[in-house]
């Protein structure tokens, strides 16, 4: 009876320190999420809480492994939004920071939306960039990069690669900088 | 011992339960019990439609002439819908740019009359029974605009509590995107289409 005592505890023992030895080198979606929240700026990164939606509407919705999400757009990390349409004299790296943080505010509600566990989404399908710009704007195509690497970056390519739109509208609602519009599925 | 065990185990696993529930509760649909009956629903639509003008309550009979594209396509259980214009009660849409053509006050209308011409769409996918309708889970609210104007929110605001007041919460609210277009066919100011699923 001892023996069988003590070999599970053994085996708890050692499993917890693998674990924790591990954590550092391991490359887990929660590390590499971490790792572009703390370079976006968000402290110990860790995701924000999720936002209020401004309307009667929901910020996600899931009908069995569908997942559907609100169009997100960029939150700094102190909570307020960047605002203001995209110009030809608009800083490119500003915008691209604010591709960036969309894409953040999109995992945000993924995860709500997949029960609190990111590993549960099976695939990222569609990506829809919206941005405010002026005709013939000439980066739409890197900011809609900007999303897509970040979304392998963080789901890896079999999840994380999927189909895309960019779109070049008038203007977006309450003045947003940028937005982009994510759909995926559950496993 | 193995009581032990069969405790600790069923700790950890109400736990774990605990920590999922916490999660889904904002956004689970199956929470709310407001599933709305077939009568319920088809006075809410009618009450809508006759509020907008619409004789006896009945939307439009719009003929499907068009070879290559249909009002919607279901697929499974999925209703994709083609872009929804907003038509009155006489069958003419709305037509110009806000806020140099058309007024904010007009687009509150507009909305309302695309909202229940998707309704009409997504009804004759579900063999004409509304309640047959499990969920609107998208809507993409397209408004022919100039990019001073910003107040998309409260224009889309008003088809979304329309799909509330027919639907009720758990299976009207839905995601969205509004956008500005720079230019639309029969320079129409306002469409939307959804997706909505089946029971």
């Amino acid at each position: 009876m001892m023996k069988y005592i003590f070999s599970i505890l053994l085996i708890t023992i050692l499993a917890s320190c693998s674990n924790s030895s591990s954590d550092q080198a391991e490359d887990t979606l929660e590390n590499r999420l971490a790792k572009e929240l703390v370079r976006l700026g968000f402290k110990d990164g860790e995701l924000p809480p999720l936002s209020k939606v401004f309307g009667p509407y929901q910020p996600y919705v899931v009908v069995d492994k569908d997942i559907y999400l609100t169009s997100t757009a960029a939150q700094r990390p102190d909570g307020t939004w960047m605002t203001g349409l995209v110009t030809d004299e608009t800083d490119l790296d500003e915008l691209i920071y604010a591709t960036e943080l969309s894409v953040i505010s999109a995992i945000n509600r993924l995860k709500y939306a997949a029960g609190g566990d990111l590993n549960k989404i099976g695939k990222i399908i569609h990506v829809n960039t919206l941005s405010p710009s002026p005709q013939n704007y000439p980066h739409l195509e890197i900011l809609a990069d900007t999303s897509s690497d970040m979304l392998v970056r963080i789901f890896g390519e079999e999840v994380g690669s999927h189909a895309r739109t960019i779109l070049s509208v008038t203007s977006l609602p309450i003045n947003m900088h940028h937005e982009i519009e994510v759909r995926a599925v559950m496993k | 011992m193995t009581n032990v065990i069969k405790i600790s185990v069923i700790l950890i696993v109400s736990m774990l339960s605990f920590q999922s529930k916490a999660f889904a509760q904002s956004g689970d649909m199956d929470n709310e019990a407001d599933y709305r009956d077939k009568m319920t629903i088809d006075v809410a639509y009618k009450k809508e439609l006759l509020d907008l003008g619409f004789k006896d309550g009945k939307y439009l009979d719009i003929a499907d002439d068009a070879t290559s594209h249909h009002p919607y396509v279901l697929v499974g259980k999925v209703i994709h819908t083609a872009e929804v214009s907003a038509l009155r009660p006489d069958g003419t849409a709305l037509k110009g740019r806000v806020p140099t053509d058309v007024s904010q006050e007009d687009l509150y209308v507009a909305s309302r009359l695309a909202c229940v011409g998707a309704i009409n769409v997504i009804k004759n996918a579900a063999g004409g029974d509304l309640s047959r309708i499990r969920k609107i889970a998208n809507i993409r609210y397209l408004t022919l605009s100039e990019p001073e104007y910003i107040d998309y929110a409260l224009v889309s605001n008003e088809c979304s509590t329309l799909m509330v007041r027919v639907f009720g919460q758990t299976v009207g609210s839905h995601t969205r995107f509004a956008i500005g277009l720079v230019s639309s066919a029969n320079n129409e100011s306002f469409k939307l289409n959804l997706i909505a699923y089946l029971k």
